[in-house]
């Protein structure tokens, strides 16, 4: 499984979403951080990015827990591996 | 003792002109008096301190004074005659006024016992006649503090042990303070009540003496550490241009200066921090330095550095050396900072290597972790205040970089679980409600500390009010409101069936626990504009107290509680903590329990329990600079066990019943309790039980016998 840590009125996190359909990704949970997810915080903090996502967000973290942050990085990726 | 002769010849002959009552009966009153009895004194103190009707107390006061005469009592004391009206009260349903009514006091036996025998709350108070008044005192305002500060519904959460206020004895100020060496490099020593000012120090030993002094006013206006910041590098104008001899000299005094401060509060030493720099940091880089007489030397901090640096290299020799019997200062602990800047800094592995060979021999160093554009001052068990930009816009004027916690509330995690009986929503519906508590607790001290610090210079907490700078010494807008927490292991044990260190999954859910706390003191920070934030308690007796608590109310707390039961030597793990005695490797350890730390924004520590051991400086220069790179972890401590021998003064490598050398049974046993190094002897019975069960890492280095270290 892989995660997608998001926040609302992040304008990079929108458009990652707009450039790819995170519906379509098996394995892929979207990770909406507000001030009531406590599961997507944790989940931010289990991967020790919380400090990563004050400066930079979205970030992507794979199954093999390799790290990938800001837009364009996850955009590529996920054009590379689910086309 | 004239009153007591008075009452003796009263008791036999009664003047003849008084009533009965009056004639025979005397009370010994709260001011050491023996007075006739009055029983419109009941009516008017009810009149004085309650609500109730003038004519209820006229009833009141002629059933109390019915009932002393039919009891035939010849000498009454006025605590009894107020417990008399209390019971009145009751009786008529009057429970507000009853409260209103209350006298707070120590029962004799209680008293009796606390000059006889230690106290053991907090192993940094000594037993003797200070220590005592001390502990009277803060009995009497613990009492004084859940009827008069906090609501009943807070107050008996703290009773109950749902959540714990922490220094209830010292409700009348904050909490903990770190602060900066150039407010009394710039202003002197000119405090408020003081027979005499001081203009700013020109020599060093005099900047010394106003450091040791400012502390102990501190030590009397907040409960818990003083810390300050950057002090190698505040100190090293004062030392441009010493011989190494001199500059030997100030560090042995600071240290020494500070660690036998044991005359100070209730024969406390003043629980100090010293925050300490290899390289300038960033934010002080382009300050200009204040030097002898408080005047700007023309150059900024970034030209004394070297000084800096053979300050710090040379306070780490004295606490290499120990005091003088070879044992670790206890205080003032030094934090040494570790940053990216202290990487790029020349020099920075020869120092490491020094301060981890400290670290090895004496335990004193302490890692803090500073990692990205993080900057922090740290003080207490782990307690820090991150710098914000507007505290980094202030380091220009670094007399102003003053920061305090008013208040530590902890809520007990365990009986959250207990109370859910493994349901997730009532787990979290629960916390949050502890939460809740919490932020009253918060909001009801705050409006305390701001009566009594609006009654200025002239009122209790002076000091706190001085304003040499434009502003109050106590800076409310940045003050910070704890939320700690305790025994996170054992509520993810009881609810999920496995300890913290058994799964992923249980840390996992322990992330659930923290992040959920975390989110919800932002939440409360943006309503009542204030900073609340999540700290890891030092839980020194806190752990033992929730433990004992919770063995009487919830039987199923046996299958978690840690320690010994049979000895009562029982205890919760300390805040998000592992389970002491886990087999968990120092890396992994130092990396999982370091997955909390981000969330937990004002202070935490992972622990290394060394034991007999020491390991070689190099192998805790690698632990540390792999703990900076590759974890999230906040700040790291070694701890090795010691034994000093009262009779022959030579100190020895672990805990030891004998002295190794002479074979004397009088011996001090030394380790680390939780953020701080003490004598064993002063601990309770919950942290021995943590004690026994600590997994020494013996592992780690070859275990050296038993030798001299002093």
């Amino acid at each position: 499984m892989s995660w997608l840590f998001t926040k609302d009125g992040c304008k990079k996190c929108d458009w990652v979403k707009g450039k790819i359909d995170l519906a379509s990704i098996e394995g892929l949970r979207v990770m909406h951080l507000d001030g009531e997810n406590a599961e997507a915080l944790a989940m931010l903090a289990y991967f020790e990015c919380v400090s990563l996502a004050e400066k930079n967000l979205p970030i992507l973290v794979l199954d093999d827990e390799q790290v990938i942050a800001g837009a364009v990085q996850i955009k590529n990726y996920f054009l590379k591996t689910v086309g | 003792m004239p009153h007591l002769t008075a009452v003796n010849n009263c008791r036999t002959e009664p003047a003849p002109r008084l009533e009965t009552t009056d004639m025979a009966l005397f009370v010994r009153t709260s001011s050491e008096a023996m007075d006739g009895w009055d029983k419109t004194r009941i009516v008017e103190a009810l009149l004085r301190e309650t609500f109730v009707e003038e004519r209820t107390a006229h009833e009141i006061s002629l059933e109390v004074e019915n009932d002393i005469k039919r009891s035939g009592i010849k000498v009454i004391t006025a605590p009894l005659v107020r417990e008399m009206v209390n019971a009145k009260l009751l009786e008529r349903g009057l429970e507000s006024d009853r409260r209103l009514h209350t006298r707070l006091g120590v029962p004799l036996f209680d008293v009796e016992q606390l000059i006889t025998r230690p106290n053991k709350e907090n192993a940094n108070v000594p037993h003797g006649p200070e220590a005592t008044n001390l502990t009277l005192a803060e009995n009497i305002k613990k009492e004084y503090a859940l009827l008069n500060v906090f609501d009943q519904q807070v107050a008996d959460a703290h009773m109950r042990g749902d959540i714990h206020l922490h220094d209830l004895g010292f409700v009348d100020r904050p909490y903990c303070s770190g602060q900066s060496l150039e407010y009394i490099k710039k202003f002197g020593l000119n405090l408020p009540n003081s027979l005499a000012m001081a203009k700013p120090a020109k020599h060093p030993e005099v900047l010394l003496a106003h450091m040791v002094k400012f502390a102990a006013a501190l030590q009397s206006h907040f409960a818990g550490a003083i810390g300050w910041d950057a002090v190698n590098l505040f100190f090293a104008p004062y030392l441009r241009g010493l011989p190494q001899s001199e500059v030997r000299q100030i560090a042995q005094m600071l240290v020494f200066e500070f660690s036998q401060q044991a005359v100070a509060r209730g024969g406390q030493a003043i629980f100090t921090d010293i925050n300490l720099y290899w390289e300038i940091p960033k934010h002080f880089e382009n300050v200009p330095a204040i030097g002898p007489g408080g005047e700007f030397t023309g150059e900024t901090y970034s030209d004394y550095l070297p000084e800096a640096q053979n300050f710090v290299w040379t306070l780490f020799d004295i606490y290499r050396d120990g005091d003088g019997a070879g044992r670790p200062f206890f205080f003032p602990k030094p934090l040494v900072h570790i940053t990216e800047k202290f990487f790029r800094t020349p020099g920075h592995e020869r120092f490491l290597h020094h301060i981890c060979d400290i670290a090895s021999e004496k335990g004193n160093t302490y890692f803090v972790f500073d990692r990205g554009e993080t900057a922090k001052i740290s003080e207490c068990c782990r307690l820090s205040f991150k710098l914000e930009k507007s505290d980094l816009d202030d380091a220009v004027s670094p007399w102003k970089m003053r920061y305090s916690a008013m208040q530590n509330v902890t809520i007990n995690l365990p009986r959250i679980a207990f109370e859910a009986h493994g349901n997730e929503r009532t787990l979290f519906a629960l916390l949050s409600d502890r939460i809740r508590l919490a932020v009253n607790a918060h909001l009801q001290k705050k409006a305390f500390i701001e009566k009594l610090m609006s009654l200025g210079v002239t009122g209790p907490l002076a000091l706190l009010c001085m304003n040499r700078d434009g502003e109050p010494y106590l800076r409310m807008h940045r003050v910070t409101y704890l939320i700690g927490m305790v025994g996170l292991n054992e509520l993810v044990q009881h609810h999920t069936g496995e300890e913290l260190h058994e799964s992923e999954a249980a840390i996992k859910f322990g992330l659930k626990v923290i992040a959920q706390m975390n989110l919800q003191a932002a939440r409360y920070s943006s309503l009542h504009n204030m900073r609340f934030v999540l700290e890891q308690t030092p839980a020194e007796s806190t752990a033992y107290r929730f433990a004992k608590l919770d063995r009487r109310e919830f039987p199923e707390s046996l299958h978690v509680i840690k320690g010994n039961p049979d000895l009562g030597e029982i205890y919760y793990t300390n805040s998000t903590l592992f389970n002491v005695g886990a087999p968990v490797d120092p890396i992994a350890r130092v990396k999982k329990e370091g997955l909390f730390h981000p969330l937990i924004e004002a202070g935490s520590l992972t622990h290394v329990w060394l034991g007999e051991t020491r390991p070689n400086p190099q192998s805790i220069a690698n632990f540390v600079v792999k703990t900076f790179r590759c974890t999230q972890n906040d700040q790291v401590a070694f701890s090795p066990e010691l034994t000093t021998c009262v009779t022959c003064g030579r100190t020895s490598r672990g805990l030891h019943d004998v002295c190794l050398y002479c074979r004397s049974h009088e011996v001090e046993q030394i380790t680390r309790i939780t953020g701080y190094f003490t004598k064993l002897s002063s601990w309770n019975k919950g942290k021995i039980g943590e004690l026994k069960d600590r997994r020494r890492n013996v592992e780690w280095g070859p275990k050296d016998s038993p030798e001299v270290v002093g």
